[in-house]
């Protein structure tokens, strides 16, 4: 178990160092999700008060918008762990990595904890920047339930992207994934807009999607400002999702992650 | 096996604790492949393997936990330091706080102790081949594997690395596995060497053992022009006379009109054959020697001997078809 632990930590630092390789792309993907807030939330800033509090139950998009960005965002951040993993094949360190004995999981593990820390960089922007344009931020508590539930999401949607893509060496294969799997989940969530104007089947969807997981649950600690309100059904749920993605993604690394 | 291509085929290696043996074949011989399979990168199709006491199907982990490996290419984290890539490196074999005195201790000996806070992408190949040195010796393997560890390297920097190998090999005692397609390599490095061609073991044993497998010497003469060399034949002290470049249906063809010639001879004592084998072919035909190359038994000749072709022909055979 401590040799387990020892080499995850090896590969777990490396990811973040890579991380803060180019401090340049670092803060354009930090700050790409909070001008997609400000840009799109003040879509509905004209919009009367009534509609607003009867369609969305506040009075301010960006408000409604924060947990649904943030949440999105996870999706594009399961990416990176494909990509990085692409990145060690192609360099030859992978091969550096399986002569010694760390087992496919512990590396598959590193990946995803690497991508979603490099996820959770954007929540402190985020909530900073939407402070200017009238959002309450929660309380301390409440942030930290979010961020938890944001990681959990980040950890399942990870896990899905590497061991879709274990086998590839092929830089295209997560960038055709992400246009695969990323809108749909995105739009059939209710990240955007709430599902209570979804067609059956849509609903449907939004209900098993966990995006709307950590979108509603987000949302609910953001306009309420404490975890008073939230449904923790919800949290619940993340855990079983991050929790069943994740030994699937232990299991298929276990068995096909190999060097070309 | 790679799907219907046999890379390996029912190879039979024994290793002595502590030595230097030398995988040595050309291009394509199918050396990597068994060093993938000897450090768990690759599963045999069939037979078994034991690295440090551990077969490496069952008891892969443990196979890895004794053994150190450097790649033909170097494979660092160009964007970290010494340091950090040594601590990664640690952290892999769970080693406890005695990796920085190890690492310390090895960064001196290499001569790489005053650039271990600076990014590793600067380094020269030499030093980054110093480094994956130290990174393989960190955590004291029982067994080095070395794929190619000189390729790209120039002449001076090749004899700085085998002295560097053959310190490491008398100071820690390790087992060191190299492959190399460079005879000189194999013959100055190395306790025992095996010869591989197309996925076999050709021979095995010392340099020394192997050069003897090649008797008598070999002349290679070329010919501006060809002439029937079946004349040469009465010369005595002759074993063999090969003709270089054609098969045989080729031969059939060729005509006295067509230029120059290649012939391979094997002889006893090359110097005590030549004023005769030069006299016989003036005979027939003044001026028709271009040049004369004497080649004293070696592991060249004996890779000659063994499988009928040279090194750079079999190299060059495998880049034309790729």
């Amino acid at each position: 178990m401590i040799r387990i632990l020892n080499q995850l930590i090896g590969l777990y630092v490396r990811e973040i160092k890579n991380t803060f390789r180019s401090p340049a792309i670092i803060v354009l993907s930090i700050i790409q999700p909070l001008l997609w807030i400000i840009f799109f939330g003040s879509s509905f800033a004209s919009a009367p008060r009534a509609f607003l509090e009867d369609f969305f139950h506040t009075d301010n998009y960006i408000a409604f918008l924060v947990s649904g960005q943030l949440s999105t965002s996870m999706l594009f951040v399961g990416m990176f762990s494909s990509l990085s993993l692409i990145q060690d094949k192609k360099s030859g360190y992978l091969r550096r990595i399986m002569v010694t004995p760390t087992r496919n999981y512990t590396i598959f593990l590193s990946k995803v904890l690497g991508a979603s820390t490099r996820g959770m960089l954007q929540v402190p922007v985020v909530f900073a920047g939407v402070m200017l344009f009238g959002v309450q931020v929660p309380d301390i508590i409440g942030i930290a339930a979010f961020i938890v539930s944001l990681f959990l999401l980040s950890l399942g949607l990870s896990s899905i992207y590497l061991f879709l893509t274990m086998k590839s060496s092929d830089w295209q294969i997560p960038t055709v994934v992400s246009n695969f799997i990323n809108l749909p989940l995105m739009f059939s969530s209710t990240a955007l807009f709430p599902n209570e104007n979804f067609p059956t089947w849509m609903q449907v969807i939004s209900n098993l999607n966990p995006v709307s997981f950590s979108s509603t649950f987000g949302r609910e600690i953001i306009i309420s400002g404490s975890i008073a309100n939230a449904n923790w059904l919800l949290f619940f749920y993340l855990l079983i999702f991050a929790t069943i993605m994740l030994l699937i993604g232990v299991i298929v690394a276990s068995k096909t992650l190999k060097i070309d | 096996m790679y799907g219907s291509q046999t890379a390996v085929d029912q190879i039979n290696l024994q290793i002595k604790s502590g030595s230097i043996f030398g995988l040595l074949g050309p291009n394509g011989a199918g050396k990597t492949t068994v060093i993938k399979m000897l450090t768990g990168l690759s599963k045999p199709t069939q037979g078994k393997a034991l690295v440090a006491g551990y077969d490496v199907t069952t008891h892969s982990l443990k196979v890895k936990e004794n053994i150190g490996w450097i790649s033909s290419e170097v494979i660092l984290d160009d964007s970290l330091t010494i340091m950090e890539n040594i601590w990664i490196q640690s952290r892999l074999h769970s080693m406890n706080n005695t990796w920085k005195k190890k690492a310390t201790g090895l960064l001196k000996y290499l001569e790489l102790d005053e650039k271990d806070n600076k990014k590793v992408g600067k380094f020269s190949t030499g030093m980054k081949k110093k480094l994956e040195i130290i990174m393989a010796l960190l955590h004291d393997p029982k067994v080095l594997f070395m794929d190619e560890p000189t390729i790209g390297l120039d002449a001076n920097s090749r004899r700085l690395l085998w002295r560097l190998i053959r310190k490491i090999n008398a100071q820690y005692g390790v087992t060191i596995l190299l492959t190399t397609h460079y005879i000189e390599e194999a013959d100055v490095l190395c306790d025992d060497i095996a010869i591989i061609n197309n996925g076999k073991i050709v021979a095995t044993g010392s340099p020394q053992h192997l050069k003897s497998r090649a008797s008598g010497d070999i002349v290679e003469i070329d010919f501006f022009s060809y002439f029937d060399y079946k004349v040469l034949d009465s010369v005595s002290g002759i074993l063999k006379i090969i003709e270089i470049g054609l098969d045989n249906s080729d031969k059939e063809k060729r005509t006295r009109s067509e230029s120059s010639l290649r012939l391979r001879i094997k002889v006893r004592n090359a110097e005590t054959i030549l004023p005769e084998l030069i006299s016989k072919i003036s005979e027939f035909q003044p001026a028709l020697i271009k040049s004369i190359k004497i080649e004293k038994p070696n592991l060249e000749s004996a890779f000659l001997e063994l499988t009928g072709r040279r090194f750079e022909e079999m190299e060059e055979t495998t880049y034309d078809q790729k």
